[in-house]
């Protein structure tokens, strides 16, 4: 009998689920239900191509459509789930009752309470906060990015040549570097201080928005900075607070929904996760990772509609992803352990670093050095089997 | 050959048409076009060279003469 499948969250992971399960023939009923009013689109843009303006919207969108019938309810917000009676409750009153379900909802930045979001703080994640920064740059205009993770190091990287000042602070030392390591997130900070991006790094920092003020202030114990736009990348939760009054269901550290290797949601039938909003068992690490990229977000969608029809399973693929900054490429794939050892490894003018935790190379970052990504993506497997 | 490009995961820098001009096209209206989904044999070393080279690895040789 066909059956009916409800996605909450219409983006990436959502919107892929979706065209899978027609790929593998999936004859149900689908139903993709999201918060925002876009249709589905790319977030990697955001921080990189829509800013530097070298990408129009339209662009961000994705390409792939999903074979009829599919209906899709945008603008709606999924308020609760329960799992024993299959049924989720919606921002609009009404509930849907579902055979199958999908938990997509990604995930949401961490907020800072003296720094609500408005036109001049800006939490960068959807094409809204995207498009409020873009249209305020200007060569006079002073931005201040506080955090230097993937997005918050992007945005300065973008911003560097568009604007008339860009600070970037962490308490770190460096940018990135629990994801790539001392040796290259040093690297990182050097290019960024080459392009002109000022770097305040170590220190804490409070952010003061003061509406009697026409600038937003940024303050180290030993200076002070005023920006007429500040964005914030401090790191994301996922998007699973709807979630936490079901009573069956299990969450990881940072509260991301827990599933095993086919992507089901733990002590659960029907109900599966994929994206930035889970943590699936991985067979390789034999451990829940949770990974807020691209990449694994895909591969899960792929996995979640085979294990749904019975479809064979895809093949394991290591956690991958990709930055561009000031014309540079870094990829990193596998895991950094935070009790990482590190090794860098010259090839020329491409740099390989590999990490290592317990005596295995758990995983590895590249720099302009993509031609060895298979060659490292087997170096580890064959370490971790 | 057969080729399969995952143009969700395709961020159109074109490092695929600097190797394979014949096979990878990015337009100015900011998109990639496969001109070739099954290129000859003779392409196959380029053809590898531009899957390993993407940066966000959104090509796939689904197939190998
Ligand atoms: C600026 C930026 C740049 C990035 N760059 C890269 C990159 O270069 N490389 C890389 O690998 N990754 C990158 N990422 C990460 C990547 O975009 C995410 O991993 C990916 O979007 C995860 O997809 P998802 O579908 O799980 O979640 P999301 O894309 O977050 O989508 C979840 C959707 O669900 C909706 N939603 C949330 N709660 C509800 C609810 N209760 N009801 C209904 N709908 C709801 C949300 O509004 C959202 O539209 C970037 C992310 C950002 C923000
Ligand atoms: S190299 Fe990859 S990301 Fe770049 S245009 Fe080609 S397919 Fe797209």
């Amino acid at each position: 009998m066909p059956k009916r499948c409800v996605i909450i969250g219409a983006s990436l992971g959502g919107f892929r689920s979706a065209r899978e399960l027609r790929r593998v023939g999936f004859s149900g009923e689908i139903t993709l239900i999201g918060e925002e009013s876009f249709s589905p689109y790319q977030r990697p843009p955001l921080s990189k191509q829509l800013i530097k303006k070298t990408f129009p919207l339209e662009r961000c969108f994705l390409r792939g459509s999903v074979a009829e019938p599919f209906s899709q309810q945008l603008g709606l917000t999924a308020t609760a789930l329960d799992s024993h009676a299959k049924k989720i409750q919606l921002s609009d009153g009404k509930e849907i009752s579902y055979d199958l379900a999908i938990v997509a909802t990604g995930a949401k930045p961490v907020t800072i309470t003296t720094a609500a979001p408005s036109d001049r703080v800006i939490y960068l994640r959807t094409i809204d906060d995207a498009l409020r920064l873009r249209d305020q740059l200007s060569n006079e205009v002073r931005i201040g990015v506080v955090g230097a993770g993937f997005i918050g190091s992007e945005v300065a990287s973008s911003l560097s040549h568009q604007v008339s000042r860009v600070v970037l602070f962490d308490s770190d030392e460096q940018p990135m570097s629990k994801a790539i390591g001392p040796y290259l997130a040093q690297a990182l900070k050097e290019l960024h201080e080459s392009n002109g991006v000022e770097t305040i790094f170590g220190t804490s920092v409070s952010i003061v928005d003061s509406q009697n003020e026409d600038f937003v202030s940024i303050e180290t114990p030993s200076q002070q900075f005023a920006f007429d736009v500040v964005v914030i990348g401090i790191g994301v939760r996922p998007a699973t607070q709807w979630l936490k009054d079901s009573d069956s269901l299990h969450f990881d550290a940072v509260g991301a929904l827990m599933a095993d290797k086919t992507g089901r949601v733990l002590d659960t039938d029907d109900l599966y996760v994929v994206g930035d909003a889970s943590s699936w068992f991985d067979p390789i690490y034999q451990q829940h990772l949770h990974v807020e990229h691209f990449e694994s977000t895909v591969n899960q969608a792929m996995q979640v509609a085979r294990s749904i029809t019975g479809a064979p399973s895809i093949d394991y693929e290591l956690p991958f992803a990709w930055t561009e900054q000031h014309g540079q490429l870094i990829q990193t794939v596998g895991v950094r352990m935070e009790d990482s050892k590190d090794e860098v490894i010259h090839q020329k003018d491409h740099l390989l670093v590999t990490f290592h935790s317990s005596e295995k190379i758990t995983g590895a970052a590249l720099f302009n050095n993509s031609e060895a990504l298979e060659w490292t993506k087997s170096e580890i497997l064959a370490s971790l089997s | 050959m057969k080729i399969e490009v995952d143009f969700d995961k395709c961020q159109s820098n074109a490092v695929c048409m600097q190797i394979a001009p014949s096979v990878f096209e990015v337009r100015d209206d900011g998109y990639l076009y496969v001109l070739d989904e099954s290129p000859e044999d003779s392409l196959q070393p380029l053809v590898e060279q531009a899957a390993a080279s993407c940066p966000t690895q959104a090509i796939k040789i689904v197939s190998r003469s």
